[in-house]
């Protein structure tokens, strides 16, 4: 009871709604269509809406029940037609669905949905959800929902639940990373005569590594033979395969999952050869739908298991699924018995084993999903996605919660395989790695078990790598295989994407939060290093948000109840490794998302890697709470703000999260067109209805129109529903603030400042890479061509902002003319791609620990008796820091570089070679702009 | 459909007194030399399961399918849960038989037998015949033919059926099939898919006509 007041209070005070109250306490709440929010491509024709498109289409409103009731929904409708599949009603997660009858001659008539318990207090959430993907001639009409309970006055509708606006971001702060994780050594293991579309990986004894391509074959490498200088020599060991998607292993027995069998590859006369494909399985129905795939393969307990996916291609018509679609399906190895363990998936790209010896399955966002997921797999567990008859056999109304939500375009896009580290990883021992077809990078979970139920926390952990990773394998040493693949046509992006590579940890120390505990009252933080001395104390150091999910028939899904939490304290435990933070208003079936601010560091003074968790409340436990203590009296109470909230910055992030991944922002071409120049261009496009192609102006309605309903009009020579109906995910306030920072790129110099953030091209360029480059690069005779093409790439990666050459340029790092003395060819380039190896004392970082506990990190720019002067910010050398001697405590010097590491990751090869040789031609004198050329 | 009325032996389509005839039989069973000499040697130096003659991937409407080249241009394609034949094709002149759309394949060329029905495989057993349920076991690439395999049962009855595809062709060219059954129930017999046995000459292995298939003898199959 006190856990419910809670809840209202909390409700009330932090969501800050405004309740609509009906006058007269009645028990109906009677909403015109117009009371309720409308998204995606619905139309209103005076107060009624009508429905002809389900992509991204949804209706809804919160509600609110003072007590916890029994209510009926029902709807006011007309409808001139028979539809061929059902709307679905979501009701606080629980769905009914509707077939909509045809009324006579179209008039209106009521239709009574489901009959559902109401929670108290809490708002909840009631969709309207049109089949997904299905366009209808004739509109669905609606002009009043009506809930009844049987209390007076207990129902309200809840009407402008406000979103909170988040802090400004950064990479691994609100946004993607965008490098590699230090303690990650990584080497591309390139085939420069194909791109290797990898499929499925394992070992085969402790040095042999197989893996399949999407090309069906099987390769073999020698891991004793790989080698940074030379091409690896894989060999080709099988063929013929049929799209395998995993690869397992058990002693000399190799497993395949195909497209539509389970397959074990036989060398019966020990030649090599793999003379037989013998079918261990194919006890499940298969259609012609390319979205069918058998995805992953672990072998656990002679069993062989692995998920099917739905299919995709009647999603226009009538969504039929073959039967069994979206299962973790068992297989015996030794006889072939085929058991169904759980149901529900959707895409599930990645199959792995946890440390308890459970299944871990990654999801894609989409139908029935409303964020991407790591499952934790329970037997007859199911996960969500429903079909149409015939239903799942495990399809039931209450679906089995993942064990952490991946938040689409935050964390994860299209997860891949998850794997759990082994002890070789240090302090990341136990913890689940995955790749993302999309979003790239790793990804890291710690999953903890709350009274029987697995749950846990992602964190941001590298991107910086040159490919996508799908599926991995790792040796007995605890070195990590990766292999990458990209679809689609566009060969350049396929090659520059796919492929394998090796990574090693090296187990330099990085300060990041490194897992999260829940307890009755709140998280539990656990950090890599000790925090500085003083800090951590604070709560309004640390911004956390929470909200739910609730699955519709439609791609995606917005979050639910968003909004800001409070956290009521923060205690720092005597190691400073551990921080508990209590939240009241913790509940269960959300996600909690927390924020560290980036001017945490750690004792020795290193900053975060990245400030970002997010947590999945599955199971609150009782009677074990954190550990809740004052401040001590030093502990550091700022006065300056730990985050920004400038108001430009949210369309950036939303463009990083939802968009950049398929429109760049400098003209190159990805998977859509490049927002460069967009904004009130004239675009040739396609009635989706009707066929015809005709030119639009793209103005603030258009571009609106296209986030909300992509496949309405569609650029001319793209295909329908490629684009996701990210207008469904979405808020009004959101859509407003991407089309406004779309509109701003209209503007050639915002547009290029923004474009320097978000480079399209990112290689993750390491030493090994240059392994020929020898003493130096340049020939004897000097190539002007090259040199300046070798002076736009100096430009490019914009060393300027901290490097003069020949006195033009900024004073924070060496003249370059100087350095190019002493440093040529391979040492140079070292020098830039590692720039910790050898700090000159003039440019060493300092860290300063303050009274206040404040730590100050940067460059001593000057300093005097009483007032030591710190650009924190190498990019902004104007900006110091005024520091008085007498406030410092602690000073130490940083074996870290000023100079970020990466910088050359916007740059080809070939541009910075020629960089390079621009350098060691003794680089001449750049000025602001180019001379007029004169002609006589 | 059950079968295609044109018949598919290649030696068919020209009389013997045809001195044209004379002049493309040379020619043929030059490139068929050529091809076998080929054939021998992807099988001692190349993979198994080269796509040129043996594809996994789906055919036309089946997503459970497998489609086997014998001899230069003919394929043969299976319906695999069914356990059966369902189409000979001969590629045009000078082009592939199978044709990519992602992991489909299109079966290009000239139909010469097709079985599009959802006839069964039949046990017959004291004058009664019941249908068996089918399960495929795999495939197998050895010197000189193909081999798929079955599983058929019928309650606790369980037979196995294996069909082999020689690369290339018997005697006078015509598409050629081999078929064993083993552990067939005591006096029992194998009875093909109906069209299959409208379609097709049953014969032991020394030639003579057979209705049925017996236990672990292998039977050859050619075009009626």
């Amino acid at each position: 009871m006190n856990r419910l007041r809670i809840v209202c209070c909390l409700v009330f005070s932090l969501v800050g709604c405004t309740v609509g109250q009906a006058a007269d306490p009645s028990r109906l709440l009677d909403l015109p269509a117009k009371a309720i929010f409308s998204k995606g491509p619905n139309q209103w024709n005076d107060d009624v809406l009508e429905i002809t498109r389900g992509r991204g289409a949804i209706i809804g409103w919160y509600l609110q029940a003072e007590q916890a009731d029994q209510v009926t929904v029902a709807v006011e409708y007309a409808s001139t037609q028979p539809l061929n599949q059902k709307y679905q009603l979501s009701f606080d997660a629980m769905d009914r669905f509707w077939d909509v009858e045809p009324t006579t001659g179209g008039e209106w008539s009521r239709a009574e949905l489901g009959t559902f318990r109401v929670r108290a207090g809490l708002p909840i959430l009631v969709l309207l959800v049109p089949p997904s993907g299905t366009t209808y001639p004739q509109p669905v009409k609606f002009r009043k929902l009506i809930v009844e309970g049987t209390k007076p006055g207990n129902l309200s509708l809840v009407t402008n639940l406000e979103e909170p606006t988040v802090p400004d971001a950064s990479p691994g702060f609100g946004r993607k990373l965008t490098e590699r994780h230090p303690a990650l050594d990584a080497i591309d293991l390139r085939d420069d005569d194909r791109p290797l579309r990898v499929t499925g990986m394992a070992m085969r004894g402790p040095r042999e590594l197989l893996f399949t391509t999407w090309e069906g074959e099987l390769f073999s490498l020698d891991l004793d033979a790989v080698s940074e200088r030379e091409a690896p020599p894989f060999r080709l060991i099988a063929q013929g395969l049929s799209e395998p998607m995993g690869l397992a292993i058990s002693g000399q027995r190799i497993f395949v999952t195909e497209k539509n069998q389970a397959t074990e590859l036989i060398d019966e006369d020990g030649d090599g050869r793999f003379e037989t494909y013998r079918c261990l399985s194919h006890d499940w129905e298969s259609t012609l739908d390319y979205h069918e795939y058998l995805f992953g393969a672990v072998i656990r307990d002679s069993k062989l298991s692995f998920s099917s996916s739905v299919g995709m291609a009647r999603r226009g018509k009538d969504n039929y699924q073959a039967p069994l679609r979206g299962s973790l399906v068992q297989v015996d190895i030794g006889t072939g018995q085929t058991e169904i363990i759980a149901g529900g998936l959707r895409t599930p790209d990645g199959i792995g084993l946890g440390l308890d010896g459970a299944l871990l399955v990654t999801d894609n966002q989409g139908e029935w999903l409303p964020a991407n997921k790591l499952i934790h797999v329970q037997q007859d567990g199911f996960y969500q996605f429903r079909s149409v008859p015939p239903w799942h056999p495990l399809d039931r109304p209450q679906a089995t919660p993942p064990a952490v939500w991946l938040p689409q375009g935050e964390i994860a896009a299209s997860p891949t395989q998850p794997i759990t580290l082994p002890e070789t990883w240090g302090h990341f021992a136990g913890h689940v790695l995955f790749g993302d077809a999309t979003f790239g990078g790793l990804q890291r979970a710690f999953l903890e078990e709350s009274e029987g139920v697995v749950q846990g926390a992602v964190f941001p952990f590298s991107q910086g790598f040159q490919h996508l990773f799908h599926r991995f394998a790792l040796t007995p040493e605890g070195e990590l295989y990766a292999g990458g693949i990209a679809r689609g046509n566009d060969w350049d992006f396929i090659d520059r994407v796919s492929g394998l590579t090796r990574i090693r940890y090296t187990g330099q120390e990085v300060f990041e939060p490194l897992a999260a505990r829940i307890r009755s009252n709140g998280l539990e933080i656990e950090f890599s290093l000790p925090l500085a001395t003083g800090s951590g104390w604070d709560p309004a150091s640390y911004f956390v948000t929470q909200w739910g999910y609730q699955a519709t028939q439609t791609y995606g899904g917005a979050k639910v109840r968003y909004r800001q939490t409070e956290v009521a304290s923060a205690t720092v435990s005597s190691d400073r490794r551990r921080v508990f933070l209590e939240l009241p208003e913790m509940i269960e079936d959300e996600v909690v998302h927390l924020r560290l601010p980036e001017s945490f560091s750690s004792e020795s003074g290193q900053p975060l890697w990245a400030g970002e968790l997010w947590y999945t409340v599955n199971r609150i436990p009782v009677g074990k709470p954190g550990d809740v203590r004052n401040p001590p009296r030093r502990a550091l109470l700022t006065n300056k703000p730990y985050f920004q909230f400038s108001p430009g910055n949210a369309g950036r992030v939303l463009y990083q999260n939802y968009c950049a991944s398929c429109h760049s922002l400098d003209g190159s071409r990805l998977v859509g067109p490049s927002f460069l120049n967009l904004a009130g261009s004239t675009r040739k496009v396609r009635d989706q209805q009707t066929g015809k192609t005709f030119e639009v102006q793209a103005d603030r309605q258009y571009l609106r129109h296209s986030i909300q309903d992509p496949n309405a009009l569609l650029v001319d020579g793209y295909p329908e529903n490629l684009m996701p109906p990210v207008g469904g995910i979405l808020t009004e306030k959101q859509i407003n603030q991407l089309v406004g920072y779309l509109e701003k790129l209209s503007d050639p110099e915002f547009a290029r400042i923004e474009a320097a953030r978000t480079p399209t091209v990112q290689n993750a360029w390491t030493m090994s890479d240059f392994s020929d480059i020898g003493e130096r690069v340049s020939t004897e005779t000097a190539d002007p061509a090259a040199i300046a093409r070798g002076r736009q790439a100096f430009l490019k990666a914009q060393c300027l902002q901290c490097h003069s050459v020949s006195g033009y340029g900024a004073e924070s790092g060496p003249d370059l003319v100087e350095s190019v003395k002493k440093f040529r060819g391979e040492k140079l380039l070292r020098h830039i791609i590692e720039p910790a190896l050898e700090i000159h004392p003039k440019y060493q970082t300092s860290q300063f620990l303050l009274e206040s506990g404040q730590v100050v990190v940067g460059n001593v720019i000057r300093e005097d008796e009483s007032v030591i002067q710190i650009a924190t910010n190498l990019l902004m050398p104007q900006d110091l820091t005024l520091i008085d001697r007498s406030e410092i405590e602690d000073r130490q010097v940083s074996k870290n570089s000023a100079m970020p590491e990466g910088l050359l990751n916007g740059l080809s090869k070939t541009e910075i070679l020629d960089l390079l040789r621009f350098l060691e031609a003794g680089p001449a004198p750049i000025v602001p702009t180019e001379a007029p050329a004169v002609t006589k | 459909m059950e079968g295609n009325a044109a018949s598919f032996s290649i030696h068919s389509r020209f009389s013997m007194h045809d001195t044209r005839y004379r002049f493309v039989l040379f020619v043929f069973l030059s490139v068929t030399c050529v091809s076998s000499l080929r054939a021998e040697e992807i099988e001692t130096d190349g993979l198994p399961f080269d796509r040129e003659r043996i594809n996994r991937y789906s055919l036309d409407h089946l997503p459970r399918s497998i489609s086997i080249r014998q001899g230069d241009d003919v394929w043969l394609g299976y319906d695999l849960p069914r356990a059966t034949l369902y189409k000979v094709w001969r590629a045009p002149a000078g082009e592939a038989g199978l044709k990519q759309t992602g992991f489909v394949m299109r079966s290009v060329g000239n139909t010469l037998y097709e079985d599009r029905s959802d006839e069964p495989w039949k046990l017959r057993r004291s004058g009664e015949t019941v249908p068996l349920a089918i399960r495929y076991l795999g495939c197998s690439q050895r010197r000189g033919y193909f081999e798929l395999r079955w599983e058929l049962s019928h309650d606790a009855d369980i037979v196995t059926l294996r069909e082999r595809v020689p690369k290339t062709a018997g005697n006078e060219n015509a598409v050629t099939r081999e078929v064993q059954v083993d552990s067939l129930p005591a006096g029992a017999q194998l009875l093909l898919p109906l069209p299959a046995q409208r379609r097709w000459n049953l014969l032991t292995a020394d030639g003579r006509p057979a209705s049925s298939l017996g236990d672990s003898q292998w039977y050859r199959l050619t075009p009626r």
